[in-house]
């Protein structure tokens, strides 16, 4: 029997003794579990199983059980082109307008549950099982199976409202999208317990209404942490969206871009590069503002940036303003849109004056010009 | 029973065991059954560990490969180009629309199936083998000589094979440990208790997990990976396979698993410990 020491006898001290099974069952369990939550063997597993007992337990694709440099579906959304701010006569802004939502909110909402996918002109939005039971609990209407992209980016607007309602603030309504109501519900209240009583409705740093505690990064501790990923990507990237539909160009409209984000040089060079930002070409000495509030992480100098400043405007979107002449802002400063930063100038790498203004999305390079509202008006 | 000769009084009966004791014995009688799953779960779970750091490592190399591609591309059409007079703006539109060809969502998407391949492979060359393991390990003092015995005719196996299996299970036992937190929490904090304590309970949870999975499945696994690779040797000798042959079995486990391992043990908190310790 195994275990058992059949050599000489034990003795009375020594019995023999038998393997116990229970806690082994108990680490087996925990492994088991962990493996099918977290690899994509699990996951093949799991739909073995469905299959087998004809069940519809939700599983992922295989492929996104790995993270390829952290991109967001926020920065998939911009990199793709298609995350363009509101026009004031769009369906979604008109939609917006009548539930009392931001047309920017709308849109950014909207861009993120549709993952980069138009149809027929329309944000092709989709809703996860999560979106539909949280819209279903507040009393909104589901699109129906074979809905045009319209009809659901118009439910899905007018869900958002009503979830505002229901929780207070708008970023706990986002939130809600990615997890549960009853969860979200929960770390809103939770939430309120915790931190010290607010003003009934103060507007949040980007000009969002609503609840202190339902404040996205109040309510965030107290959701369930295996949601918190999902949460943090859509709201994150939601607000992102939003700051950056939001943002003032940091100089005057007169000022031409000299050279745009993208590839630049020829490939048959072998200098073929990549431009993580856009060049205006202003003199020396022109004031430059900053795009959004936010807070200097960079206040400094080097020799490629020249004298630079960087301000991190929250859920992952930076902005940069490099060869400056002259800083006016210190490290650690809350600095309000359109506070000037600096003084454009040609310090660092620089072949003349000329500002680099440089967006980035959870470390990705942006267009700038995307969100510029000039280029978006000259569109339509 | 032997008589030893020296004792005089009868042993004392042996104590009864409770309900409890005798479910646990007899669940014991299944242990050969239920517990290579686990480890074999512990590996796949360290494994795909090591395998989503090598994503971006994949996608590094299909971007320098993509890059030479378009270099060699713009070349070409360059040559091209000159044969047949083209105008440079319509050979200079080719050459990005050759360089296009190979986009970022492409070149993600084949760093995410190549690590999704390579640890499906890793999973079947390292964790599949687990079911032919031994359930006990043996004692310590005779696992010391029968290693010392073949390390003296080693093969690849006998140093990669445990070594893999290790890096794995460790990082499959920080995984565990991780997931029995996150259940903990969410098990704890739906009953309305306070933040401070969900997290407690949760971090003892966690600490639980890490410890019962090291104390029962760790020695098995070690011991198990190790025996094996030596069963392998001997088979292979007493078959009168070539030596070189016979030395280099393993050598898939070396250049696939245990890469795989040191990466997934390089993001565990133990490395992070270390580099900590290191730079104090």
């Amino acid at each position: 029997m195994e275990g058992l020491e059949t050599v000489r006898d034990p003795g009375p001290k020594t019995a023999p003794r038998r393997p116990r099974g229970f806690l082994d069952l108990v680490a087996v369990a925990l492994a088991f579990y962990a493996m099918v939550i977290t690899t994509p063997l699990g996951g093949l597993i799991v739909r073995a199983h469905n299959r087998v007992f004809g069940v519809e337990r939700a599983t992922r694709p295989l492929l996104s059980y790995f993270e390829v440099d952290g991109q967001s579906a926020a920065g998939a959304a911009l990199a793709a082109q298609i995350a363009e701010p509101p026009g004031p006569d769009a369906a979604t802004s008109v939609i917006a307008r009548r539930v009392g939502v931001s047309p920017e909110l709308a849109r950014a909402v909207a861009v993120l549950a549709a993952n980069g996918k138009e149809s027929g002109g329309h944000l092709d939005v989709t809703l996860g099982p999560a979106a539909r039971a949280s819209l279903a609990a507040v009393g909104a209407v589901l699109p129906p199976d074979g809905a045009t992209a319209e009809e659901r980016e118009r439910r899905l607007i007018e869900g958002l409202s009503k979830l505002r309602d229901h929780l207070g603030g708008e970023e706990a309504a986002v939130a809600a999208l990615a997890v549960s109501l009853e969860h979200v519900a929960f770390a809103v209240e939770r939430a309120r317990r915790e931190v010290p009583p607010a003003p009934a409705v103060s507007p949040g740093p980007h000009g969002q209404a609503g609840d202190e505690a339902a404040r996205y990064e109040r309510l965030r501790p107290f959701l369930p942490p295996e949601h918190r990923a999902e949460a943090d990507a859509l709201v994150g990237g939601t607000f992102a969206l939003l700051i950056a539909f939001q943002m003032e160009w940091p100089v005057g409209p007169e000022w031409p871009v000299s050279s745009p984000f993208g590839y630049r040089s020829h490939p048959v060079l072998g200098r073929r590069s990549f431009h993580g930002g856009t060049d205006l070409a202003v003199p020396t000495g022109t004031e430059i503002g900053a795009i959004a509030s936010g807070r200097v992480v960079h206040a400094a100098e080097d020799s490629v940036n020249g004298r630079f400043v960087k301000i991190d405007h929250g859920h992952g979107l930076t902005s940069a303003y490099c060869h400056a002449s002259e800083l006016r802002v210190r490290r650690g400063e809350h600095v309000e849109k359109g506070r000037k930063v600096a003084l454009s100038g040609s310090t660092g790498r620089s072949t003349g004056p000329h500002l680099h203004f440089q967006m980035e999305l959870n470390g990705k390079p942006v267009n700038p010009e995307l969100f510029r509202r000039t280029t978006r008006l000259a569109r339509r | 029973m032997r008589s030893t000769g020296a004792s005089i009084s009868s042993p004392s009966p042996p104590r009864r065991a409770g309900i409890f004791g005798r479910f646990s014995l007899f669940l014991g009688f299944f242990r050969g059954a239920f517990l290579p799953f686990g480890l074999f779960a512990l590996i796949a779970a360290g494994l795909h560990v090591g395998t989503d750091r090598l994503d971006d490592r994949l996608f590094l190399v299909l971007n320098v490969l993509d890059g030479l591609a378009d270099r060699a591309a713009a070349a070409i059409i360059a040559e091209v180009g000159t044969w047949f007079d083209a105008a440079p703006a319509t050979v200079s539109s080719m050459q990005y629309r050759a360089a296009d060809l190979v986009d970022l969502g492409l070149k993600e998407a084949g760093a995410r199936l190549g690590a999704l391949v390579l640890e499906l492979v890793a999973d079947l060359i390292l964790a599949l083998p687990v079911f032919l393991y031994h359930k006990t390990p043996p004692p310590l003092r005779e696992l010391v000589t029968t290693s010392r015995r073949s390390l003296r005719d080693p093969t690849v196996l006998l140093v990669a094979g445990p070594a893999a299996a290790i890096t794995a299970g460790l990082a499959g036992a920080f995984v565990v440990t991780r997931e029995a937190q996150v259940l903990v929490h969410s098990l704890v904090s739906s009953t309305g208790l306070r933040a401070d304590l969900c997290l407690f309970a949760s971090t003892t949870g966690g600490f639980l997990a890490l410890a019962l999975i090291t104390w029962r499945l760790g020695p098995v696994l070690f011991a198990g990976a190790f025996t094996y690779a030596e069963r392998r040797a001997a088979g292979d000798k007493a078959a009168s396979v070539p030596r070189v042959k016979r030395v280099l079995r393993g050598t898939t486990t070396a250049l696939i698993a245990l890469p795989i391992g040191v990466l997934a043990l390089d993001a565990t908190p133990i490395t992070g410990a270390v580099r900590a310790l290191l730079w104090m």
